[in-house]
């Protein structure tokens, strides 16, 4: 009995002697090398950022990285795949702001600095690589709305002042100024999703007092009439929808590649990976491929070059600094 | 007792078993800055793992397009950009930074 005693002792002790070698030979020399634990490498890591596309560039910046509310901005190149840092934002750092474009020009307003919600504008020249302040957004300061542009207008509709809110309003880049549309139909919300496609305005998704939003509207500037599109849960009694089971969520990216868009990661009670792609022209949707890289939220993605990525975001105090390509075709298998 | 420490061993052994993983968390990847030179002046790359990460044609945070006046001045804030990485640090330059390198800014 004693033996087999010691022989546990002994074994023990190996297992404790051998993880002691281990790790000693991790920490050994070149302290000051040329190189850095892939464990600690931090790219441009961040939630809550705000992304905008000019021409074949994706623009990062802004953002929250767990100590800091952040005015770094960055150039993305997908096709050669690195970063450039460009002027520094001059608003003050903030998280859950929004970004949209208007032909060479990149704006950014509304967000939170971590003590006010913020409604002033910026606009960014890519031309000159200069920061510009522009008039105040006209709605209350918030956080958590969505924006776009189309032709030479932006538009931020819905976010959270303290309400969730669902007005609507224009940004004439041209004259600068701030008009109001008429509101979004269906639930106030926040951390909901913006994409444009053939020049109108899509918003889903999103949380009203933590309760998933279910319905998708289109805005169409031209007309200025929004129009409800089917619900994006398995609520009629057709059967289009029974496999419509996890699509709401909240704080998600969506993008628009060749006619249809795309959703994933985000929040519906835990963090989600579940990808859906929805053909505009049908109004139905479609599970893909769940997002491959970590689960997280507040991630930001684009469309760039015909090309749809997914970057940064948060996950239980973890920032991520990696893009991820999203090929619809290609990366679809049964078995993911 | 013996079926404790047993269970422990087994524990243990699981867990090395599990570090190859975690090596792979602690694998070193190999990082270096060069200055490059650009049109009037120079910039600088910085490689990880070999794979170009930045590429700064420009001085970071500054508005507008203004090269580096010398390799040296380049060189200085890619280390710093180099050091910030290996402490964990966002790679992110701020106009302070350029600053305390003794690199003017205003143009």
């Amino acid at each position: 009995m004693n033996k087999i005693k010691y022989a546990c002792w002994a074994l023990l002790a190996t297992c404790l002697l051998s993880s002691c070698v281990k790790s000693s030979s991790s920490t050994d020399d070149e302290e000051d090398g040329n190189w850095i634990r892939r464990s600690e490498f931090e790219g441009v890591a961040r939630g809550e950022a705000v992304s905008f596309v000019i021409g074949d560039k994706a623009y990062i910046g802004t953002g929250y990285d767990g100590e800091d509310r952040l005015q770094d901005f960055w150039e993305y190149d997908p096709t050669q795949n690195f970063w450039q840092q460009k002027a520094q934002f001059p608003g003050v750092g903030r998280n859950s702001a929004v970004g949209f474009s208007v032909g060479t020009n990149g704006y950014i307003t509304t967000g939170y600095d971590g003590i006010n919600d913020l409604k002033d504008c910026w606009q960014y020249n890519s031309l000159t690589n200069a920061w510009e302040q522009k008039a105040d957004f006209a709605g209350s300061a918030r956080y958590d709305a969505v924006a776009c542009g189309i032709g030479d207008k932006g538009y931020v509709s819905t976010g959270f002042d303290g309400n969730y809110l669902k007005d609507t309003w224009a940004y004439d880049a041209g004259s600068d100024t701030w008009t109001q549309k008429i509101s979004m139909g269906g639930n106030k919300r926040s951390a909901a999703v913006c994409f444009v496609n053939a020049d109108k305005m899509y918003i889903c998704l999103g949380n009203n007092n933590g309760v998933t939003t279910n319905d998708l509207w289109m805005y169409d500037p031209s007309a200025e009439t929004w129009t409800e599109k089917r619900k994006i849960a398995s609520i009629s009694d057709e059967d289009y929808d029974d496999d419509y089971t996890d699509i709401v969520r909240y704080n998600a990216v969506a993008f628009v590649l060749s006619g249809k868009a795309y959703i994933s990661t985000g929040t519906s009670g835990s963090l989600v990976n579940k990808t859906w792609e929805y053909n505009i022209a049908t109004d139905l949707w479609q599970r893909k491929t769940p997002f491959e890289g970590n689960v997280r939220t507040g991630a930001v993605a684009f469309t760039a070059a015909s090309r749809g990525y997914i970057a940064t975001g948060t996950s239980s105090g973890s920032y991520f600094d990696d893009i991820l390509e999203f090929k619809p075709d290609e990366t679809y298998e049964e078995n993911d | 007792m013996i079926r404790k420490t047993l269970i422990i061993c087994a524990l243990y052994s699981l867990f090395i078993s599990c570090t190859p993983a975690a090596s792979r968390q602690n694998e070193k990847l190999p990082v270096q800055a060069i200055a490059v030179p650009v049109k009037e002046g120079w910039g600088y790359e910085l490689y990880v793992d070999n794979k170009l990460f930045i590429k700064q044609q420009n001085m970071p945070a500054v508005s507008g397009f203004h090269s580096f006046k010398s390799r040296q001045e380049a060189l200085a804030t890619a280390n710093l950009v180099l050091k910030k990485l290996k402490a964990g640090k966002t790679p992110m330059v701020s106009i302070e930074d350029l600053h305390l390198l003794g690199i003017n800014t205003s143009f």
